[in-house]
């Protein structure tokens, strides 16, 4: 399940990460998390101390955590993208706080290797829901310049999965994609 | 005393003191107060090369040579005035001098005594060439061996000294190697993480299809540099911990994020097919270490997992926090260690039998141990041959030693 919400106006905006955290930690409410991320609006001034910039992979903040749920600040630079990947947490919330990012859905298909099903552009602000569990997927900078996603997690992930964007992570008998010349 | 000695038959006992005379090995001479020769036996003619009868009445200086014969006549004097029974030139080498005009060395003892007042000197000569020869091939041997002791001495401390400077020299070596190896690492880096963000880029931008050809050899490029950067860094970290250079920092770190963080990054290293999964088996997810060396333990193993699996074959990093300690365990399906290899596995530069022909320094498992003993932790694993390989770590989170 895949849900793209808009940013409606409404009173209370959130507008910084602390302020954010303060209401998760009352909200542990799928409604409530949604409701809190809609509500924020932070400006990319406010954003910048959050931020971490690697030229060589993607980097993950842990903003904040709970037994319930974790806040993770994510920034790509310019072509950096995750990995396919999927996890054992049940629910995710994509906020991108600036740039542009590309979600691609993936299934395993006969054979063992991996086919994009889906995918979908999330700009500036928008708020994206996943039901995760099982749902292989990735995120890329659809660029240009940087972008920074806020991600929430229920519950925290503690098991990551990742999976070989060539082939799938089935075997690999019958594929002639693998390296080489 | 027994009583039979004093029945002996004195002509008996007259032949015995002939016999006593003639056969003695040493020359005996019987010279009166002027030093004429009065009596002598065989030997001493045979010693100095005279007939019998020859010396009879003739001056006891005539057996010296010639240098000798006036301080002899005085000495002989003196002791004339002062007889004792003595050694003859006592610290002084004495000399003979035969008929023929030869000398040889002798040793002389002296005693006297009266007969009818009359003065008698008895020399007793021996000839000590031999001896004399041997003391003095004893005494080369000896100036021989001090002389060979005083040059293997000297080329020692030559030695010594050509240790110290190549010590020094080697210190000196060994230093500029370290800023070398520090140098060119670093200024290696940087462009080739450069290479890396181009490279990503170019992917990027020429994602979809027809651009297949693009794509293969963007990722050698990757695969190339990743394994250039794997190569420097573990030359950096082995020089570093080399040099003590070293500082631990440890810090609260949430092993779950640490672990997803660094499973996205060493993706790119992953053979085609190979899924990689990370799972943490515990509620409680902290522990105080030092990030660095934790990343760069993680980082070698599941890197080795990687590089030593065939493609298609998946990799597992596991962590759990136990009994106050971090548990990490690293499985792969890969070629597996040969068991003749096993023992030498954490030797710096130690590369098995089975992994020749795959890059690698041979540094990792090695760093790994370092790190681990600067983090008093410890590691175990089980490997079989073409089936694959278990690394168990565990290091006590709070304990620290540097
Ligand atoms: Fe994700």
């Amino acid at each position: 399940m895949a849900l793209l919400l808009d940013n409606h106006q409404m009173a209370g905006t959130i507008e910084t990460l602390e302020e954010l955290v303060r209401v998760l930690d009352v909200e542990s409410r799928p409604a409530g998390y949604m409701d809190a991320l809609l509500r924020l609006s932070i400006t990319p001034e406010m954003l910048a101390p959050f931020c971490q910039w690697n030229t060589r992979h993607y980097t993950r903040q842990c903003i904040h955590r709970t037994r319930e749920h974790e806040l993770i600040l994510i920034c790509y630079e310019e072509g950096q993208r995750t990995s396919i990947h999927d996890y054992d947490s049940q629910m995710a919330w994509i906020k991108p706080l600036m740039g542009t990012v590309q979600e691609e859905r993936f299934k395993i298909a006969t054979g063992g290797s991996l086919k994009r099903h889906g995918q979908r552009v999330l700009e500036t602000g928008r708020l994206a829901y996943m039901a995760t569990k099982s749902c292989i997927h990735r995120h890329s900078n659809a660029g240009p310049g940087r972008a920074v996603t806020l991600n929430l997690y229920a519950r925290p992930i503690r098991s990551w999965r990742v999976y070989d964007e060539r082939t799938g992570l089935a075997s690999l008998l019958g594929t002639t994609e693998a390296g080489g010349e | 005393m027994p009583q039979g000695d004093t029945n002996v038959n004195p002509v008996h006992l007259d032949r015995v003191r002939e016999m006593l005379f003639a056969s003695a090995a040493e020359g005996l001479v019987l010279v009166d107060r002027s030093g004429a020769i009065r009596m002598n036996n065989p030997r001493l003619l045979e010693l100095f090369g005279y007939a019998e009868g020859e010396l009879l009445g003739r001056s006891i200086e005539l057996l010296l040579p010639e240098s000798f014969r006036h301080a002899h006549a005085s000495q002989r004097e003196g002791y004339n005035a002062r007889p004792a029974k003595r050694h003859m030139g006592r610290g002084r080498e004495l000399n003979g001098l035969r008929k023929d005009g030869t000398i040889f060395p002798v040793e002389v003892g002296l005693n006297h005594f009266t007969v009818d007042d009359e003065l008698y000197v008895m020399a007793l000569v021996t000839d000590i060439t031999e001896r004399k020869s041997a003391e003095e091939a004893l005494k080369r041997n000896t100036a021989e061996l001090e002389k060979r002791v005083e040059e293997r001495t000297a080329e020692l401390a030559k030695g010594a000294h050509a240790v110290e400077i190549a010590y020094e020299r080697e210190k000196e070596l060994h230093a500029l190697k370290s800023r070398f190896v520090s140098m060119a690492s670093h200024e290696f880096r940087t462009p080739l993480s450069t290479i890396m963000g181009s490279a990503d880029l170019i992917a990027r931008y020429t994602e979809g299809p027809g651009n297949e050809k693009v794509h293969k050899h963007v990722q050698r490029i990757r695969t190339k540099v990743r394994d250039l950067t794997a190569i420097l860094n573990d030359f950096l970290s082995f020089e570093r911990i080399g040099q003590g250079d070293i500082s631990t920092e440890p810090e609260e770190i949430d092993i779950i994020h640490l672990c997803i963080g660094l499973i996205e990054e060493l993706r790119g290293m992953a053979k085609a097919g190979q899924a990689l999964k990370y799972e943490h088996t515990s509620d409680t997810r902290t522990v105080v270490l030092d990030r660095n060396m934790l990343v760069n333990t993680i980082t070698n193993l599941v890197t080795n997992a990687i590089k030593y699996s065939p493609e298609g074959s998946p990799v597992t990093l596991r962590t759990a926090m136990d009994d106050g300690c971090l548990r990490i365990v690293v499985i792969d399906k890969g070629i597996g260690i040969p068991v003749t290899d096993q023992p030498q596995l954490f030797d710096p530069f130690f590369r098995a039998q089975n992994v020749l022909t795959i890059q690698g320094t041979g540094l990792g498992l090695h760093l790994v141990k370092r790190y681990l003993d600067l983090m008093g932790g410890e590691i175990n694993y089980t490997s079989t041959p073409g089936q694959g390989s278990t690394f168990n770590v565990r290091i006590p989170g709070k304990h620290y030693r540097t």
